[in-house]
């Protein structure tokens, strides 16, 4: 046994050797140096080669790795007042299906390429027309988009559409080089050309392993990006990010809700934020599958078995707010009276059921995604057991999971789904052709609160959001747990602010402390 | 548990196992403990599901995380509120089930191909070779990722893989044993008789082989576990069929909430393979094999050395004197079989003195024991050697290596076993010569050349590249008696130096023993069976059976009036066998 | 030699052809799977049916592979599903991440192995006893704990050594030793438990061998005995074990790559199997099995070395 002692002290001798021999810890301290860098975890790896075409085509796409290369039409702050950037100006028409949007004259390409009207055009009209996902989704309004002079875009949309700005704030407002969009299958590896503050450092990047990112020389606003360096380290698994953010190896990182005590103890600060609306998604609501979830009477005890104030305080341990609304507490759409509708209350929900018909229950599948749903599903199970629901768990690995959800296999599935702001999400998961409505179910009492609602403004507006809130929960479309909060982890160098809808924050919200 | 799929599994057991093993090793208490703990996991995975004290999928809120022995979830509860006791016990069949799975998976390919391979050779034999290999080349943690991909997550599916990753091992060993047993007489006999070959299989070479494959089992469901708990940890387990892994990954994403919940899974899989290997290693040791013990001889005889008598140091003129000698081998604790009681011996400067006996006699053992070279595991009980003046017993390991080879040396009976296969016959000469006379590269050379060519190898300079496997039997004990006489010793320790030869060799090597004895007046021990041997070359002999010398004497004397029956018996079988005789005869024609 | 050799490359030829193939048939079994997966979720069936023909991947399995295998005699084999870079780059950006990681675990477990598997044959007595215990223990503790306590004994509380990443050696090579000391160690314990027990125990073999008598009574130390001979003799079948812990630790890195997330082989298989990126685990399938065939032609020429016999 002394023998192995000895290793241990050989071991321990060498390796602080090899310290003493590089001369420095293997990251840099961030804030020592005269130059800033910003070194943060990413919890999904880029999934794309740093073109435009695969934006659209993935599904919550981590837009930390595209946002410091792509100037946005316009940026949004975390109370989601819409600011300018590449647009210095919009304007409605009274009808709001025409937005002018006038742009800087200034901006360039970093190949030297001017970033004229020309080419926001042809970054709208390429979404619009793109391969599905989100951002086409986002698009969809768009009738058409014509460069009036090198400077104005004129937008004419199918019908008014208050989620379009915000989205030219995202991944649909990044506008990339017209002849990239022309040639899509180019080598996808090269350094890519944008006009954002940054560009790849592409000697200083190792695929899956560290993205650096340098200052854009030429970039117009350098003042609201402080960080003379970016580097972004993606990690997929929560124990090396938490691992790295406490050893001081990244600046920031998102924290699951199990670690924030300890994310907390170790002196780091916790920003939350809210991204998401948890629960169950009765997707199968027009009864196609299960003839049983059109009875509304069925969907309302779905949201009678589940005692949200717990599984908020243990699941999300406590991080997160119950709700049995899609809308996040203080949005148009929230309906506060409502508040309190369809508490838990098992011998209620049996009686809903019985009253439907369904005193024996029905049996239901459920997809899952390996790995990730583990802890969720048997909660689901149990509960909806509760009222002779028999539910079956179907496994299947992230990759495949969408594809078994949007091919319209299963009756509900659990989600997260993004909580923007009211316009958003309706038009994410409420129309009749958003991509998250996935039977496409449609009644022509909303469609006239959702025409009103997308036509109005001021407290019109804010009565037809409303009565889109008290369609949903009259009808019980979702069966909503919580607004979980979402955390993010930095460390003394930094502060972040996290935006709605997003699980990491924008790179603009990211500041150095003092 | 990196070895996981890559780990080697010893091949070679014993093939029986011999009475008392169970009693010999429920003495250990590692394998009690072992037992005790299999056992209750055992229990468990047919019971654990009926005796779980909460419904193991049964979520409580109240209880997500929660610690152990604070509520009625006495162990704490997961990430979901479900009780980890419950789920343990529950989880119990799953992981031993999927354990299970892949031993079985493995024992069926494996003993069945190696069963095929190694009773019907040739083809069977090389298909059997390139599968494992092929199994084998193959990284197993990517083939498990691979099927995932294909079929999704599946603890059954996943361990059948295992098991058919692990069948090479059992493909081996049950290879390997079957063809050791395959042409032993028995078998031979029963395929005489009319056994079909399956009966034969079954009856005969099953028996053989059934003690590896069950103490391989362990060992495997050992590593099957490891495996089953690292795919859950990356995520390709599945949550349908909770197992100790899948549960140590669940806990371990909670390992901040509550620290405790990663323990329980943690320490059931480990105690678990503990227990297996232990159980396997333990079961390995008291079978007997050599494995289970380190060290060398020299303690053990240090040890029972008898303290020094009043200064009585043997003969005053005797060169090499042996008195009292016994030599034992334990049997257990208490027991233990002497293979030598007090043998005396006595030889004179430049004498040959013939040890006779046939095999078992102990002869070896005495030899052995005055080139302190016994196994580990003897016992010298009593008596004295003294060489030119020292105590041979209680000599130091350090003062013993420099009387060997110099003072001492040894020619062994089998000459292939006895060379070194790694080295050259020149640096074999080199090894003992440069350390023992100091010589450089270039003399040890010229010296091991001019020594090759006396034992009358034909072409030194050749040979003395060779490697031992390129050498004849002949050539080889040539090599070993060049070597042995290398360093010019006192003394020769000769243990049957032409039994394993040709018989037109054997007479050969004998000369050249007796004119090397003559040249250097050496003196000369010849270990042999053979009176024929003894008649030609030696002065003196003793006779040994059992053990014991049961006559000495003049050779010609003892030739002329053999006293004890034994000693004619022995004589008897020189005259009346004509084989025995051929060394006599052929060494008389090369004579005349 | 030459002969031994060129048969050995055949055969390591025919085995990557062969284990591509099955592979290849398993996971390219379902076409409209891949299409599904590159056009995404919302995509309509037919607008599937028609990408899946126009990738081939409607024609029989084995003209499929045909295809795939001659691209692959040109260095092409094709493009990730997710981040539509060429396999055969990203292959190439996290090989040396493995090699790294897996070689020096190799080496540590070389020296490790024979020092411990020598010392617990010679000594014997507890300290045997001791070091077999410790093999056992490191056997079965699962390399994710041994990490975890790593990190948090080595890089969150006496903060000597980083807790994650992968600082390439061109950049730094004192970052890059230091970056995989702790993985390393990970990886090493169950190795070295392992592999110790397998030279002892080959050391034990060739003790018992008559040659070590022999050698031991022309008064050759025991020392030497074991250092030169036991040694040398026991290398063949250690080094055949060595080879297959080679093959074990390709899939233990798989693990210790996620915890300390470094950009390899490991990380690359996980995260594709997981969104089911089927060419790029082709492509690594293809890549470790290519490694395994000439790792085990290595180590058949070192065992040829150190067993003269063998050589024939």
């Amino acid at each position: 046994m002394k023998h192995r002692k000895r290793i241990v002290t050989a071991l321990a001798a060498a390796s602080v050797a090899a310290l003493a021999l590089s001369g420095c810890t293997p990251t840099d301290e961030p804030g020592t140096d005269a130059e800033q860098t910003l070194t943060l975890a990413v919890s999904s790896d880029s999934l794309w080669g740093f073109v435009r075409t695969d934006i659209g085509t993935q599904v919550h796409q981590s837009s930390a790795y595209w946002m410091p290369l792509y100037d946005t039409i316009v940026k949004i702050t975390p109370d989601l007042e819409i600011l300018p950037n590449l647009a210095t100006k919009w304007e409605y028409n009274d009808d709001l299906t025409v937005l002018t949007l006038t742009l800087r004259d200034d901006v360039k390409f970093t190949d030297g390429t001017p970033l004229d009207a020309e080419a926001v055009v042809k970054n709208l009209l390429t979404f619009r027309d793109g391969g599905g996902g989100e951002v086409t989704q986002a698009a969809s309004s768009i009738a058409d988009a014509v460069a009036e002079d090198a400077t104005t875009v004129v937008v004419t949309l199918k019908q008014a559409d208050p989620a379009i700005l915000p989205a030219m704030a995202a991944s649909l407002g990044a506008v990339f080089l017209p002849a990239d969009i022309a040639n899509p299958d180019k080598d996808k590896s090269v350094v890519p050309v944008g006009s954002g503050p940054y560009i790849l450092d592409d000697a200083n990047t190792t695929p899956g392993s560290v993205y650096t990112y340098v200052r854009n020389k030429d970039y117009w606003d350098p003042a609201s990006y402080p960080f003379d360096k970016l580097v972004l380290r993606p990690m997929a698994d929560t124990a090396a990010r938490m691992n790295a953010l406490k050893a001081g190896e990244v600046d920031g990182a998102m924290v699951p809700a199990a670690n924030a005590a300890d994310i907390e103890a170790s002196g780091l600060t916790l920003n939350s934020g809210i991204a998401n609306w948890a629960g169950l998604h009765l997707i199968d609501r027009g009864g196609t599958l299960v003839p049983a979830l059109a009875n509304v009477k069925v969907r309302q005890a779905i949201n009678m078995v589940f005692d949200r104030e717990s599984l908020v305080k243990n699941l999300f341990q406590g991080y997160g707010v119950a709700n049995n609304q899609v809308f996040r507490e203080g949005s148009a759409a929230y309906v506060a009276s409502e508040k309190d509708t369809y508490p838990f209350d098992i011998e209620a929900a049996k009686k809903l059921m019985a009253e439907a018909g369904y005193a024996d229950g029905f049996d239901m599948k459920i997809p899952a995604i390996t790995g990730n749903h583990d802890v969720i599903m048997p909660i689901i199970k149990q509960q909806l057991g509760e009222i002779g629901i028999r539910l079956t768990v179907d496994s299947f690995q992230l990759g495949d999971y969408f594809n078994e959800v949007f091919a319209k296999k299963y009756p509900l599935v659990f989600v997260n789904l993004p909580s923007f702001d009211d316009w958003r999400d309706v038009k994410g998961m409420v129309t009749p052709t958003a991509l998250w409505n996935v039977f496409k179910t449609e009644d022509p009492v909303l469609d006239g609160y959702i025409e009103a609602a997308r036509t109005s403004a001021g407290d019109e507006q804010k009565a037809a959001f409303q009565n889109i809130g008290q369609y949903l929960i009259d009808n019980a479309w979702y069966a909503p747990w919580a607004t979980p909060h979402v955390l993010y982890g930095t460390d003394s160098a930094i502060t972040a602010e996290l935006s709605p809808g997003q699980v990491e924050p924008l790179i603009w919200d990211i500041k150095p402390a003092k | 548990m990196s070895g996981e799929l890559g780990l080697v599994v010893a091949p070679e057991l014993p093939t029986f196992i011999r009475q008392g093993t169970l009693r010999r090793l429920a003495r250990k208490p590692t394998v009690w403990i072992s037992a005790v703990i299999l056992s209750t996991v055992l229990f468990f995975s047919f019971f654990g599901a009926i005796l779980t004290p909460f419904d193991p999928n049964l979520t409580k809120l109240a209880m997500v995380n929660i610690g152990p022995f604070q509520s009625e979830y006495l162990l704490g509860g997961d990430r979901a509120g479900r009780d980890i006791l419950s789920r343990l016990m529950f989880a119990t069949a799953n992981t031993i089930g999927g354990a299970a799975i892949a031993v079985s998976v493995a024992v069926a390919i494996g003993v069945t191909v190696g069963l095929m391979a190694g009773y019907y050779g040739r083809t069977f034999d090389a298909i059997g070779a390139w599968l494992s290999n092929l199994i084998q080349a193959v990284p197993g943690m990517i083939v498990l990722i691979a099927v995932f991909v294909v079929v999704g997550p599946s603890t059954v599916t996943s361990m059948i893989v295992v098991g058919i990753l692990i069948a090479p091992a059992y493909f081996r060993l049950v290879r390997n044993v079957v063809i050791s047993v395959r042409n032993e007489l028995y078998v031979d006999a029963a395929r005489v008789s009319g056994l079909s070959d399956i009966r034969i299989m079954s009856r005969h070479i099953f028996v053989v082989i059934r003690a590896p494959i069950i103490i391989e089992m362990a060992y495997i469901a050992g590593i099957a576990l490891v495996i089953q708990a690292a795919l859950e940890f990356i995520g390709l387990g599945s949550p349908e069929s909770p197992t100790w892994g899948g549960m140590l990954q669940d806990s371990f994403n909670a390992l901040y909430i509550s620290p405790f919940a990663i323990l329980w899974p943690a320490l059931s899989i480990i105690l678990t393979v503990l227990a297996f290997v232990f159980l396997s290693n333990a079961v390995r040791d008291t079978l007997g094999d050599p494995r289970s013990s380190g060290g060398t001889a020299r303690k053990a005889i240090a040890h029972a050395v008898t303290p020094p008598g009043a200064a009585e140091l043997g003969e005053p003129n005797a060169f090499l004197s042996v008195r009292e000698l016994s030599i034992a081998y334990p049997l257990s604790k208490e027991k233990s079989r002497t293979v030598v009681r007090k043998v005396g011996l006595q030889v004179n400067r430049g004498e040959v003195l013939g040890l006779v006996g046939e095999s078992g006699s102990g002869k070896t053992q005495t030899a052995f024991a005055i080139l302190g070279l016994l196994p580990p595991e003897a016992i010298v009980t009593s008596g004295r050697i003294v060489f030119d003046g020292l105590p041979l017993l209680e000599l130091t390991e350090k003062r013993l290596n420099q009387l060997r080879g110099r003072e001492i040396a040894y020619v062994p009976q089998e000459p292939m076993s006895n060379l070194d296969p790694a080295f050259t016959v020149g640096q074999q000469f080199g090894f003992a010569m440069r350390k023992k006379l100091g010589l450089s590269r270039v003399e040890s050379r010229e010296r091991a050349l001019s020594l090759l060519a006396r034992v009358n190898i034909k072409e030194p300079e050749r040979v003395y590249d060779y490697y031992p496997h390129q050498l004849s039997g002949g050539m080889a004990q040539r090599v070993l008696i060049a070597i042995a006489v290398s360093c010019d010793p006192k003394l020769l320790i000769a243990d049957e130096p032409t039994t394993a030869l040709d018989v037109t060799v054997q007479a050969e090597v004998l000369d050249l023993l007796r004119d090397l004895q003559q040249e250097r007046s050496m003196a000369l021990i010849l270990v042999t069976h053979n009176f024929g041997v003894v008649a030609d070359i030696c002065e003196r002999v003793a006779v040994m059976k059992d053990g014991e010398i049961v006559e000495t004497g003049e050779t010609r004397a003892i030739m002329k009036r053999p006293e004890h029956p034994y000693t004619r018996l022995l004589l008897d079988s020189v005259l009346d066998n004509v084989p025995m005789r051929a060394p006599l005869t052929s060494r008389d024609g090369v004579r005349a | 030699m030459l002969v031994f050799l060129a048969r050995r490359v055949v055969a390591g030829i025919v085995l990557t052809v062969v284990v591509s193939a099955v592979t290849f048939t398993l996971i390219y079994s379902d076409g409209e799977r891949i299409a599904r997966l590159i056009l995404g979720p919302d995509a309509d069936q037919a607008a599937v049916v028609q990408r899946a023909q126009e990738l081939g991947l409607n024609e029989p399995l084995i003209v499929q592979f045909f295809v795939w295998f001659g691209n692959l005699l040109h260095g092409d084999l094709g493009r990730s599903l997710s981040d539509h870079r060429p396999v055969i780059e990203t292959l190439l950006s996290r090989v040396p991440v493995t090699l790294a990681l897996v070689g020096f675990t190799l080496l540590v477990t070389l020296v490790f192995a024979v020092v411990i598997g020598l010392y617990s044959a010679y000594k014997g007595g507890w300290v045997d006893s001791g070091l077999r215990t410790f093999g056992v223990f490191g056997f079965a503790t699962p390399h994710f704990l041994i990490a975890i306590g790593l990190v948090v004994l080595f890089a969150l509380n006496l903060k000597l050594l980083p807790a994650t990443g992968y600082i390439p050696p061109t950049r730094s090579l004192g970052g890059w030793m230091l970056s995989l000391v702790l993985p390393v160690t990970a990886l090493a314990v169950g190795t070295i438990a392992s592999a110790s027990q397998q030279v002892r125990g080959a050391v034990m073999d060739v003790m018992k061998q008559d040659y070590i008598r022999t050698l031991r009574s022309r008064g050759i130390p025991l020392s030497a005995v074991y250092l030169r001979h036991a040694l040398k003799n026991a290398s063949a079948p250690g080094l055949t074990t060595l080879g297959m812990q080679f093959v074990g630790l390709l899939g233990g890195a798989v693990v210790i790559e996620q915890v300390f997330a470094l950009p390899g082989i490991g990380s690359l298989v996980i995260a594709s199997a997981l969104k089911s990126d089927i060419p790029v685990i082709m492509g690594t399938v293809l890549f470790l099995v290519v490694v395994v065939v000439i790792v085990n032609i290595v180590v058949d020429l070192a065992i040829a070395w150190a067993n003269p016999k063998s050589r024939a």
